[in-house]
């Protein structure tokens, strides 16, 4: 390895100059190793270990700065590149000096960022309930990303919250998008005419990308958390963002996301479409279509569905159901035909590995219909609920960013490791035909969603060749152009190793549906 | 400029000395350490906290001794009167500054572990929400690994630097013979980790400086011999003081005698002593210690969360009592 070696006799950083120096310089291209500290004896020993090492290095006394750089290639310009950004890191004045101030307390906070209106909380849930109170009490309108809050807790703050004329979005709310500004995990969306009230994270993103796709955009996206409509919370947020979207007079149409809701609940928020004549969608994922239109709603097969109604409205033409694919008849049936001849003949399953909980659950809804039996960690009956969510079997669809899954580890959306173990698993077994795979790009999602599970798709792929077999592996990127993580790029990588890309969930799944009835055929 | 806190060990090494003459050692923004013979002194801006052989230097506006142009090897004088720097004719009155006391063992007294179990959670609960874990908290994975029954999963990191794959066999050893107050074996154990990590103070020192310090405390409440319990710390250090950086070593020879800074000593005092479902002081003074340094804070409560973990333990506990059962 080439070596990139800067050292600095009887010199001194302060470790928050060091810290940041060493997570830099690793992110520097072709640079394959690096560290960063003083000489000693112990760094000395770890850079001999990493053949990071030389004369000069081994001579250093624990008063001595040094780094040293693995680099890819031989380039003069690496290292001077190298030791250039460490001078500017050194140099920056980001540190822990008075220009720079973090405020340890909401009432700080408060005082420090005078025009904020709106405080974003993620702490444990145990303490999260008294903060959202301090931030209410401030005049704040509040994003809790937090889980474990108790329903009474959440009552009370929703209660409190729309008695002030506040948003209370949570607890458990992973998505939102206010005034343009993206919350937590959210894509990047065109600004727009379509307002849009959800109680699901990956939901909501699913239809915010699908309208961004057909040329619409978002003017405000409030998350209610995952609970809003049980009957207990009796829909508080739903209905206040409800309201909120119909005074809006940015808002053109709207639309209304959640699992299916308690029964009470659907009533208040269906007698509410009555009061505005502001067209309404709602897609209570898998809810009694009857109801929703007797109240004078759009109704929805799927997320997708959503955003294509909703898009409509916008632009005033024709709404109708959307249950097919973008693509021709024809290259769907000879992507069918190609991958099906693939196949073993003991090759029949299906096993999807999601990190949206939402489009897993939509997912395994679609397939319901048409008579699939899905096992799962969130079945849709009690007798689908897999006894090890760690083994699949037969039809299965997994959510990995339910709380089994997650427990002290960072979400699938965010650290994929999760899948990463799982996939070489569901690749062991004869009997898979199809890996259906979600990819969530946006804001708070992993920098690389299709990088980091394009190594282990490929060794899926290989290990079943090994065997005989073919392991069909469908894919649906939930991302836009604009979105961080370079929505092209994540297709190409995953399309150049034969992951078979739709435009959507519901297509994605459509297809798996289509395959499934080829090969039991 | 005046002092307006000092720490009293300084007091009275100024005092017995009548004139220390030191030159320093590393400047930074709110921190300037002059070598000074046997003395390794800190003088610190209004914005830091008070820490052993240190004192605060207060003024109209908040010092920066990089702007004061303070550069290594420049010479400073301590006298009963006031601190001098003789290159940049900078005087800074002693005048009647308030003593304070650095040592943990002084404040014993008043503590009782009748709330430790909670607070233990509470303070685990807060390392997770404030913490900055990519220090020693990396290592912890580890450990939980290896001694199921300290029960530190909730510490749990996904990623695991490669870097720290390098000791982590050499800081369980170490553990174990923490953990079998093993005398003959503990300086070695330590050699092989103290001085590992990026910084002045390496994340492993600060770490071994919090277990040390809540091995005073402890073996107070428990009525350990406090010649056994600093014994085993300054054994525990031995070998390895030329191992570490001049600023970590002093940090280890304090923390070995139960000297430590003063959001560590109320964060100790607050976890074994206060209610604190009634009191929030518990969470404040975690903040403050985590805001020391990088991940120097977060690393010197990890020790002394996991040392609080051993002492809660009854079985690690007889190590120390002989098995006297308590």
């Amino acid at each position: 390895m080439i070596q990139c070696v800067e050292i600095r006799k009887n010199t001194y950083y302060d470790s928050v100059a060091l810290m940041l120096v060493t997570k830099e310089i690793k992110k520097m291209p072709l640079v394959r190793d690096v560290i960063v500290g003083m000489g000693t004896e112990l760094n000395k020993e770890l850079a001999e270990n990493l053949n990071l090492s030389n004369d000069q290095i081994k001579a250093l006394t624990p008063n001595d700065f040094f780094i040293a750089a693995g680099l890819e290639t031989e380039n003069e310009n690496n290292s001077a590149d190298i030791i250039k950004k460490v001078d500017e890191l050194i140099n920056s004045k980001k540190n822990d000096s008075k220009s720079e101030y973090n405020p340890t307390s909401l009432k700080s906070a408060v005082k420090y960022a005078e025009n904020a209106n709106m405080a974003v909380i993620s702490l444990p849930g145990k303490y999260a309930a008294d903060e959202v109170k301090k931030a209410l009490n401030n005049g704040l309108h509040v994003m809790l990303f937090s889980d474990n809050v108790s329903v009474e807790e959440e009552i009370e703050l929703k209660k409190l919250g729309r008695d002030k004329g506040l948003l209370v979005m949570g607890p458990d709310c992973g998505t939102a998008i206010i005034n343009g500004v993206p919350l937590c995990f959210a894509n990047v969306v065109r600004k727009g005419d379509i307002g849009i009230v959800g109680a699901s994270g990956t939901g909501t993103q699913e239809v915010t990308v699908i309208i961004d796709k057909l040329g619409g955009g978002v003017s405000q996206v409030i998350g209610t958390g995952g609970r809003d409509l049980k009957s207990e919370v009796g829909g508080i947020m739903m209905l206040e963002g409800f309201k909120a979207l119909i005074d809006d007079p940015e808002t053109k149409v709207i639309v209304l996301i959640s699992k299916p809701p308690a029964r009470e609940v659907a009533e208040k928020i269906l007698n509410m479409v009555k009061t505005t004549k502001k067209p309404v969608v709602v897609n209570f994922i898998g809810g009694d279509r009857a109801q929703i239109e007797g109240n004078g709603a759009y109704a929805c097969i799927s997320l997708e569905d959503a955003g294509h109604k909703a898009v409509a409205l916008s632009k005033g033409t024709s709404v109708s159901d959307f249950d097919g694919f973008v693509q021709s008849e024809e290259e769907i049936n000879s992507i069918v035909e190609s991958e099906a001849l693939k196949f073993d003949k003991a090759q029949k399953y299906l096993r999807a590995l999601y990190t949206g909980g939402t489009l897993a659950d939509e997912a395994m809804k679609l397939l319901g219909r048409s008579g699939y039996e899905i096992f799962s960690n969130i079945p849709l009956s009690p007798e689908f609920k897999l006894k090890d969510i760690h083994k699949s079997i037969k039809h299965t669809c997994i959510d990995l960013g339910d709380d089994d899954f997650t427990l002290g580890k960072p979400h699938p959306m965010i650290d994929p490791i999760g899948r990463i173990e799982r996939l070489p698993k569901e690749a062991m077994d004869d009997e898979v035909a199809i890996i259906l795979m979600d990819f969530v790009l946006g804001f708070g999602s992993n920098d690389d969603p299709a990088g980091e599970m394009l190594p282990y798709i490929i060794e899926a792929k290989k290990n079943m060749e090994s065997r005989g077999k073919y392991l069909s592996v469908i894919g649906y990127i939930c991302g836009t152009e604009g979105d961080p993580q370079n929505y092209r790029q994540q297709c190409e990588k995953l399309e150049n190793a034969g992951v078979i890309l739709m435009p959507s969930n519901a297509q994605a799944v459509r297809l798996c549906e289509k395959l499934l009835k080829r090969i039991n055929s | 400029m005046e002092i307006s806190i000092i720490c009293e060990n300084l007091m009275k090494a100024i005092n017995q000395e009548k004139i220390i003459i030191g030159k320093v050692h590393s400047v930074f923004s709110n921190a300037c350490n002059i070598e000074a013979g046997s003395y390794f002194i800190t003088l610190l801006s209004s914005s830091k906290i008070i820490s052993p052989m240190s004192a605060i230097i207060s003024a109209k506006k908040t010092i920066n001794f990089k702007e004061l142009g303070i550069e290594q090897n420049m010479s400073f004088k301590f006298t009963s009167e006031g601190i001098y720097c003789l290159e940049k004719d900078i005087y800074i009155s002693l005048g009647a500054p308030m003593p304070w006391c650095p040592n943990i063992i002084n404040k014993c007294n008043d503590m009782y572990t009748g709330y430790l179990e909670g607070n233990l959670n509470k303070l685990e609960a807060g390392l997770m929400t404030y913490g900055k874990l990519q220090g020693m908290g990396q290592l912890m994975t580890f450990l939980d690994n290896d001694k199921r029954e300290m029960k530190l999963y909730r510490l749990w990191l996904n990623n695991v630097e490669d870097n720290f794959y390098y000791i982590k066999n050499e800081f369980i050893c170490f553990m174990e013979s923490v953990i079998k107050v093993d005398m003959t074996q503990i300086a070695v154990k330590a050699s092989k980790i103290i001085g590992f990590g990026i910084g002045l103070t390496p994340c492993v020192d600060d770490f071994i400086s919090g277990l040390m310090t809540i091995n005073v405390c402890m073996g107070k409440q428990y009525g350990v011999p406090i010649t056994k319990i600093y014994g085993f710390n300054t054994e525990l250090i031995s070998l390895s003081t030329s191992r570490t950086t001049r600023v970590s070593c002093e940090m280890l020879k304090h923390s070995s005698l139960g000297r430590t800074n003063s959001a560590v000593m109320n964060l100790i005092q607050a976890v074994l002593s206060e209610n604190t479902e009634k009191n929030d002081n518990m969470e404040k003074f975690l903040k403050d210690a985590v805001n020391y340094g990088e991940t120097s804070g977060t690393d010197t409560i990890l020790g002394i969360y996991v040392g609080l973990k051993m002492w809660a333990n009854s079985n690690y506990r007889r190590a120390w009592l002989n098995d006297t059962v308590c």
